[in-house]
């Protein structure tokens, strides 16, 4: 089999995987629906009685990011 | 129904609720950009948007959390609402190779490509409070809201 053959059965085989994958996605998604969710308020309220910084969020992730971009 | 790529910064901003008590203009913009981004979050819970984040997304969001309220508990949480809500999480091996294509054009750096790859990848919008990584994607064609600029169309 040429490298050219080799290549193009590859490519098929990655494409089946990645609908099967997109498959299973889909089916998992609807498992996490199911679940029960975390509840943004509850999470809100609770971030809201353990701050300890009044720091603007965004400031801190941008700070983390900033050492990335420098 | 409307499809986001969310950056990190979006989602904290409506994750983590306004703790400044000093009565100035500063807080009353933080208070609408929270109240903005909630919002959006609210909607995305309630399955109106389709959203789509990188795996990046979820350890920057508990990285945020854990900084700012030294919970375990909250960054948890926090990490989890996002894997609960995305409609799909991209991981590296999904974005590698237009990630790197976009790298290369965009001349962006590891967690902005990342984004912005997702972005391209679903043609979606990029909701961002990050005005570099907006600024970024627009350079570069892509669809993206900053959220300072919906400030200006709630008034």
């Amino acid at each position: 089999m040429t490298l050219t053959a080799q290549v193009n059965q590859l490519e098929r085989q990655v494409k089946r995987v990645e609908h099967d994958l997109t498959k299973i996605r889909f089916a998992l998604q609807e498992l996490k629906t199911k679940r029960k969710k975390t509840n943004l308020a509850a999470l809100q309220k609770s971030i809201a009685d353990h701050l300890i910084s009044d720091e603007d969020p965004v400031e801190t992730l941008l700070a983390m990011r900033r050492r990335n971009r420098e | 129904m409307s499809d986001f790529t969310v950056d990190s910064s979006f989602i904290i901003k409506g994750i983590v609720p306004v703790r400044r008590t000093k009565a100035d203009d500063l807080r009353a913009q933080q208070i609408r950009e929270y109240e903005i981004a909630r919002e959006y979050l609210g909607a995305i819970q309630l399955g109106t948007h389709r959203v789509f984040v990188p795996a990046i997304a979820l350890v920057e969001v508990a990285a945020v959390i854990a900084r700012l309220t030294n919970s375990r508990e909250d960054a948890q949480h926090g990490s989890d609402f996002v894997r609960h809500n995305a409609t799909r999480i991209y991981y590296e091996t999904d974005l590698l190779d237009r990630a790197i294509e976009i790298a290369i054009t965009a001349k962006t750096g590891g967690y902005d490509t990342i984004f912005l790859t997702v972005a391209k990848m679903t043609n979606s919008t990029l909701l961002t409070a990050d005005r570099i990584q907006h600024d970024m994607a627009r350079k570069i064609g892509l669809k993206s809201t900053l959220l300072y600029d919906l400030l200006e169309t709630r008034a």
